[in-house]
């Protein structure tokens, strides 16, 4: 299907079956959002056009004569050589690596960090043959490397050459020995200073690394993401059209979260974009659309994205809406039928949040190595644990309630534990 | 006076120490399903339930100066404290993250705050995104 044969005025529910469409749609913008839960069969996507967001450049060959072979959302499927021999092909599953399949040899299996980087490779007996820690530079310090094939995609799962040990993030190379990129960003766009947030200075540094805050932000292409189109996430900062969808997808259900406008920062084809979101979860959820007119665009460059502008809430056969969207809700804050409870969950949920699942969410997130808003969330996690099993020791809650306690205790558990 | 070297597991015995008046906020908030008289919630819920709210409270109020300064001097003191759970975490999340996104709250706060707390506050609010919210002038 091409996207940009879609008719704007009208963004579509796509129905079953749309496998060879998901794989041309382009989840980056919702990769910090929306985790790949292990049951969901389904998510949302979000496409950009590619002059809207600027294409990544794309590495085709090094000059030892290995060519790259890609697939439609820019991961490299295969290697081979200059011949056209195959050296290796990749295996991805949700935008993730997670196997190499080298020519002749047996496969091996990746585990991937919250930022993309390969901490743990497997043989396909189960044996682990790579097992390594990234500094928040992304230096690698491996305690075991014994896997038959070598294993080039390493720090946010970007190739790290063996000839310069710099790392190939697309749009530039990084150097984790210096923690530096070693060029100046750039955009396709002629603007005063590429990608930098004028509120903060430390985009003004066009060779920092994700604003020099590598704990929080992974770059996934080699831009400062700071200010891509829609703005990243902050902690606790709502700017714009990616935090609307935030609140939306995973915020308070009984608080109104106002969709950006036309002649918002975001733009009118971000609005746009948040209209037909609005739309698309409000017929999933057999109401009326709310708002059926579109925003113009301003610029002729607006208006050419906006015919190219696309949203698909895909749908995978035998899942049905009000399933996908309890999925995509996983992590959002719940409600209790008493104060005392409310209270608890207000404090384990706070809407000054930068990731889903509240306290839980953050302790997962801290245990794969990554600090939330550079703080640590266990001890809080246990010691809320335990008033909550104090609430319902007292034997006054609602059953409705005692339910609701006692999964937020096994979900703190599990997170402490890291199940 | 407040010990110097706060450390994480007599936090809530200095508190009470330091600002008595904390006693009633944990027997109204608690009081209800923690016998009182034999133990003693934790310090997240303490921190955040009862004094996080004290402490709005008492800036929005602007309460007698001489209450408020013992709340800073307080949090001054968990600012200098070298266990990380109390400076770094249970300082940072129960107190100093909620009130760097009161641009109001923080800027009140800023003329009681002691150097290290600044220090902490400053960095907090840059890591939320609200470091505009701190007075220039610091």
């Amino acid at each position: 299907m091409n996207l940009s044969s879609l008719d704007p005025n009208r963004l579509p529910i796509l129905g079953p079956d749309l496998s060879d469409l998901h794989a041309s749609l382009f989840p980056r913008h919702l990769r910090i959002l929306t985790p790949i839960h292990p049951k969901s069969c389904a998510l949302i996507s979000l496409h950009l056009p590619a002059h809207s967001t600027p294409p990544t450049p794309r590495r085709v060959s090094k000059s030892n004569g290995k060519l790259y072979w890609y697939g439609s959302g820019g991961e490299i499927l295969a290697e081979t050589n200059s011949s056209g021999t195959t050296l290796n092909e990749y295996i991805f599953f949700g935008g993730r690596r997670v196997a190499m399949l080298p020519a002749g040899g047996n496969p091996i299996y990746y585990a991937e960090d919250l930022l993309g980087s390969s901490r743990v490779i497997t043989q396909n007996n189960g044996a682990v043959c790579y097992d390594a820690d990234f500094d928040p530079f992304g230096g690698e310090h491996p305690y075991t490397n014994n896997c038959p094939s070598t294993n080039a995609y390493k720090f946010e799962g970007k190739e790290r050459d063996t000839e310069t040990g710099n790392d190939d993030f697309g749009a530039r190379y990084y150097t984790s020995r210096f923690g530096r990129w070693l060029s100046a960003d750039w955009s396709s766009i002629p603007v005063p200073v590429p990608y930098a947030n004028l509120t903060n200075p430390q985009t003004l540094n066009l060779y920092a690394m994700v604003s020099d805050d590598p704990e929080s932000f992974a770059d996934l292409d080699g831009h400062d993401p700071d200010n891509e189109q829609g703005g990243t996430l902050p902690a606790g900062k709502c700017p714009g059209f990616l935090c609307w969808l935030k609140n939306v997808l995973f915020g308070d259900p009984h608080k109104t979260h106002p969709a950006p406008k036309g002649n918002d920062p975001v733009g009118p084809v971000l609005a746009n974009m948040a209209v037909g979101v609005q739309n698309l979860l409000d017929r999933a959820a057999g109401r009326p659309d709310r708002q059926t007119s579109y925003y113009s665009a301003r610029t002729p460059q607006q208006a050419k994205e906006m015919q190219q502008v696309s949203i698909a809430l895909i749908f995978v056969p035998g899942v049905d809406a009000d399933e996908l969207l309890a999925q995509l809700a996983q992590g959002a804050k719940p409600f209790a039928e008493g104060k005392e409870l409310q209270a608890v969950i207000d404090a384990l949920y706070q809407d000054t949040d930068s990731l889903p699942g509240g306290t839980a969410g953050a302790v997962r997130a801290e245990r794969t190595g990554i600090r939330v808003g550079g703080k640590i969330h266990t001890l809080k996690a246990g010691e809320r644990a335990n008033q909550l099993r104090k609430l319902v020791a007292r034997g006054n809650l609602s059953s409705k309630d005692v339910a609701l306690a006692k999964a937020l205790i096994q979900d703190l558990t599990n997170a402490l534990t890291g199940k | 006076m407040i010990e110097k070297s706060l450390q994480y597991n007599q936090i809530r015995e200095a508190l009470l120490l330091a600002i008595p008046e904390i006693r009633d906020g944990i027997r109204e908030k608690f009081g209800t399903y923690y016998n009182l008289d034999l133990e003693m919630p934790d310090a997240y819920p303490i921190f955040e339930d009862v004094l996080k709210p004290l402490l709005l409270k008492s800036l929005e109020d602007q309460r007698e100066e001489t209450y408020t300064a013992r709340i800073f001097d307080f949090l001054e003191a968990m600012a200098n404290s070298p266990d990380p759970n109390v400076s770094r975490d249970l300082l940072c999340i129960a107190v100093l993250e909620p009130l760097v996104f009161n641009r109001k709250a923080i800027r009140e706060a800023w003329q009681h705050m002691g150097p290290r707390t600044r220090e902490l506050a400053r960095a907090e609010a840059a890591t939320q995104g609200h470091g505009d919210y701190i007075p220039i002038d610091s």
